[in-house]
């Protein structure tokens, strides 16, 4: 983020959470004031209740998975909700099967029996929130029945789980990329903070709302400010204090409006009106809605670099490619989903010619006139301490022979914050946001009559830059099939096994069919690592107007036998 | 008892007896990482040799049996065989329950057809441990007859006493070491065997856990635990592999080829594991073990049935590395459940 905006002079800086949780961080700014997980992973053992949506936990966040499994056993009651029977649903007390991207009905629907049936903690309406009769007025119309019309989860269930949740004393959300890849994804995040906080389960120990983020370090890429509208630590870039706070630090003047996201840079591009493009670790060509207008976007760019430790399909598209160090051949930090930064040593020497990427961009901005000097990865973590308050009393020492800090930490003798927003919202009160259920972009109809969901496999993490290197994780992820709900299936009579080509508006991907009753009527369900397929060329790259995060979990497909 | 065979070291001429076996060796040992961590590895500045640990270190089975082994390079019709490493390598410091599993590997990759990678690699080494006079809180070494001290299968044993080490030689390569250094050491009173005595006592005494594996195969044997047992561990379990990856006697491998390009590449051997659904599929798809379930068992009546019927021992020397199971699927718990039954 330095070097795009001290160096570069651009605020067109954006990272891969675009793609999977920005509306998770503009969702969780709005109503609590914070970005990020409210409490922490230690906690889920001991909760009472435990919602999950949108997230196949046992499979993407494996640890996290197994903590909810034990907390089960210990007596928690699980609720899932989710278009497929995931494996947690085997130990959920209830399962709601709702239909992609009708999310917003659902938790509207709870809430609005949450508040009729008198559930609702007044106390904690009145003393910490803001904007609560709007939202009153707003659901009356989400009865019960409404709500079923739209989602397919029966009243009695939404009633039953409503009532759960709201009677514990304590109970966590826990949710991941099946709330935020959806045009309303904001939205989605927003009612599920109004959820939270209409029954008091969040700002405790064992409540809250709880993200899961995807990679180790997606968390740090956006505390550090790798976003087009705020420096590290979500200070705001049209903030003039801000501002002038980090021109002073880094002795130049910086561009004072937001930049571009990741999904309109590449459509820009596209249109040639966006010239040139500095891919850090990252495989567009792979793992975006949309390939063909990626690959459009890529193709049109008058110079392209990309930074990785492999040679990605994006790379090819590039004009030089500069070698970086894996994990393992550098030192620095990573901050994981629940807001702990920790400190990685070094343990391997690096192999062949690459360099970390500290020192690749403090070398690039030296030669283009702008010096970055710094001795080691130490140093930075002062620069960020020095100009980002929630990392303030973050130091290498306090790092090192330990499992790090959780921010907010505010200077050397903050201990760090297990769980936020205690006592009050870091926006001082939290905010109550009315949210419209609006169908998703494409809904289907008769020429795409199916709607298909997707999600990833145990085996192979996003676009495979890694993971496709390992022959035993290729064997293990072999067959991969299109669910399709049997009644579905026997119409257009297909088999399990048999071959079937998948048409969506923007291309189509052949592919074996797995019948079965995971998955909803009228819904089909493909992970994005197909051997030899890029599933991509079918989904969406439609928006979220908010945070602008992609439909992935949503678009209208036609199936044929073939 | 027998004073033959055994000698007393000072402790402080360990440092210079390795300075000396450094020039005609290569040593491996203990070692500190970064951070807290204690690594098993090559020996470089002799004074960095951590004798006194107290923590898990990785196990040695990767030295014999590497994750990821080169067998030879095809180049179209050309083969050039990639030769495992042949110089002399001393394994110093190591857990007696390691010199164990590498007796139980050797068991294994040494019956017919032989591996030629394993077996020069054997060869070439000498194994010297430590008897563990503080044994982890996780171990139940002295259940599978593999701790904390040994009676054989090591080549030189070494037994912490006050300021100094009682040696004890445990084969013809030990004591081949013991002659070409025999300035090193000093002859043993016979109080000082009853003083080891006393410590591999003491030693026992401390281990926390202990198992009746005698009970947990009979139990298998007759056909006592249902089904449902496996299918209730395997909820648990997330399939990562991880504990057949720590397992220092775990030898499940997969031999596949590393193409560079249509017609050169490498074949290599990697570790692979029985938990795998991959690993017991045909190439037709019909998979003998289809659930994890299925799997699991099998895993855990390899290690208690299968190797007992082979080589007389359980496949498993106590050392408690697969607790780190997330899902409490490690031998231990596993094992005390079945005899909980």
């Amino acid at each position: 983020m330095k070097f795009a905006r001290a160096v570069l002079g651009t605020n067109n800086v954006d990272n891969c959470a675009r793609v999977c949780h920005s509306s998770t961080v503009a969702g969780l700014s709005a109503a609590f004031g914070s970005g990020a997980m409210t409490n922490s992973i230690n906690e889920i053992e001991e909760a009472d209740v435990i919602l999950v949506t949108g997230s196949n936990t046992t499979e993407q966040h494996p640890m996290i998975g197994e903590r909810i499994i034990n907390a089960t056993r210990k007596g928690a009651v699980l609720i899932v909700v989710d278009p497929r029977k995931t494996y947690l649903t085997n130990f959920a007390k209830i399962h709601l099967a709702q239909f992609p991207g009708t999310d917003i009905a659902w938790i509207n629907g709870m809430m609005k029996i949450i508040v009729d049936e008198g559930l609702a903690d007044r106390t904690f309406i009145e003393l910490r929130t803001e904007n609560y009769n709007a939202l009153v007025n707003h659901i009356a119309k989400f009865s019960s029945e409404y709500v079923e019309k739209i989602t397919g989860i029966p009243a009695k269930d939404l009633i039953k789980a409503s009532r759960i949740y709201a009677r514990a004393k304590r109970a966590m959300i826990i949710y991941s990329v099946g709330i935020t890849q959806h045009i309303t994804g904001t939205d989605n995040v927003l009612a599920l903070a109004d959820l939270s906080m209409l029954t008091a389960h969040v700002g405790y120990p064992r409540t809250g709302l709880n993200p899961l983020r995807g990679q180790n370090n997606v968390q740090g890429s956006c505390d550090m400010g790798a976003l087009p509208n705020v420096y590290s630590g979500y200070q705001k870039v049209e903030d003039e204090t801000s501002r002038k706070k980090f021109e002073l630090a880094w002795g130049v003047s910086l561009p004072q409006n937001p930049g571009l996201t990741e999904i309109e840079m590449m459509e820009l591009s596209g249109e040639k009106k966006l010239k040139a493009m500095y891919i850090i670790g990252e495989n567009p060509a792979v793992n975006h809605p949309d390939l063909n207008m990626i690959k459009r976007g890529l193709e049109n760019l008058d110079f392209l670099v990309v930074q990785d430790i492999f040679l990605t399909e994006t790379a090819q598209f590039a004009d030089v490619i500069l070698p970086g160090a894996s994990f393992a051949e550098k030192e620095g930090t990573f901050t994981n989903s629940e807001r702990r930064v920790q400190w990685l040593e070094k343990a391997l020497p690096e192999i062949g010619d690459n360099w970390p990427d500290w020192k690749i961009i403090s070398k690039l901005s030296e030669r283009m006139g702008y010096k970055m000097e710094y001795s080691s990865p130490k140093e930075i973590l002062e620069e960020i301490a020095l100009l980002t308050p929630i990392y303030g009393g973050i130091f290498h020492d306090r790092l090192v022979n330990n499992f790090g800090l959780q921010w907010p930490c505010f200077d050397r003798n903050h201990e760090g914050t297990p769980f936020l927003h205690k006592g009050h919202f870091t926006r001082e009160r939290g905010h109550f946001t009315p949210d419209e259920f609006t169908p998703p972009a494409e809904v289907p109809d008769n020429e795409y009559p199916f709607i298909l969901t997707t999600g990833r496999s145990y085996y192979h993490w996003h676009a495979g830059t890694m993971t496709y290197k390992s022959s035993t994780l290729e064997r293990e992820c072999k067959y991969e099939y299109i669910e399709i709900n049997p009644q579905d299936a026997e119409k257009l009579k297909i088999k399990n096994g048999d071959i079937v080509k998948i048409t969506s508006r923007r291309g189509e991907v052949k592919i074996k069919a797995k019948v079965t009753d995971t998955i909803k009527k009228g819904v089909v369900f493909l992970t994005l690592h197909v051997f030899n397929q890029t599933i991509n060329l079918l989904t969406n790259s439609a928006l979220d107007p908010k945070s602008k995060i992609p439909e992935y979990k949503v678009c209208a497909v036609r199936l044929e036998k073939i | 008892m027998d004073t033959e065979n055994r000698y007393i070291i000072k402790a402080d001429h360990i440092l210079p007896l390795l300075r000396k076996l450094q020039m005609q060796f290569e040593i491996l040992a203990p070692i500190p990482g970064r951070g807290k961590d204690i690594l098993f590895g090559p020996l470089k500045k002799i004074e960095d040799v951590i004798i006194n640990y107290n923590q898990m270190l990785p196990s040695p089975k990767n030295i014999l049996f590497p994750q990821i082994e080169y067998l030879f390079n095809y180049e179209s019709k050309n083969i050039k065989e990639y030769k495992p490493e042949n110089f002399g390598k001393i394994l110093f410091g190591l857990h007696s329950c390691d010199v164990k599993s590498i007796k139980i590997l050797s068991d294994f990759f040494l019956r017919q057809p032989i591996d030629n990678y394993f077996k020069s690699r054997l060869e070439n080494i000498t194994l010297i441990n430590i008897v563990c006079t503080n044994p982890f809180d996780t171990s139940f070494c002295e259940s599978t007859r593999s701790g904390p001290y040994l009676k054989s299968g090591f080549d030189l044993q070494l037994t912490p006493m006050e300021n100094k080490y009682l040696i004890e030689i445990g084969s013809q390569k030990g004591a081949e070491l013991i002659k070409n250094y025999r300035w090193f050491f000093k002859n043993i009173y016979k109080t000082e065997i009853e003083e080891q005595f006393e410590i591999f006592l003491q030693a026992e005494g401390k281990l926390n856990r202990g198992i009746d594996f005698s009970t947990v195969v009979k139990r298998i044997q007759n056909k006592e635990i249902e089904f449902s047992f496996w299918e209730t561990l395997a909820l648990n379990c997330v399939d990562c592999g991880s504990c057949t990856y720590i397992c220092p006697v775990c030898t499940c491998f997969n031999v596949v080829d590393k193409a560079y390009s249509d017609n050169t590449g490498d074949r290599v051997r990697v570790w692979d594991a029985c938990t795998y659904r991959g690993f017991t599929e045909m190439a037709g798809g019909s998979n003998p073990r289809k659930s994890l379930a299925e799997r699991l068992r099998h895993k855990f009546l390899h290690k208690l049935l299968y190797t007992i019927k082979d080589f007389n021992y359980p496949g498993c020397v106590g050392c408690g590395r697969c607790d780190i199971c997330f899902g409490h699927i490690g031998m231990y718990e596993v094992a005390k459940k079945i005899i909980n039954y």
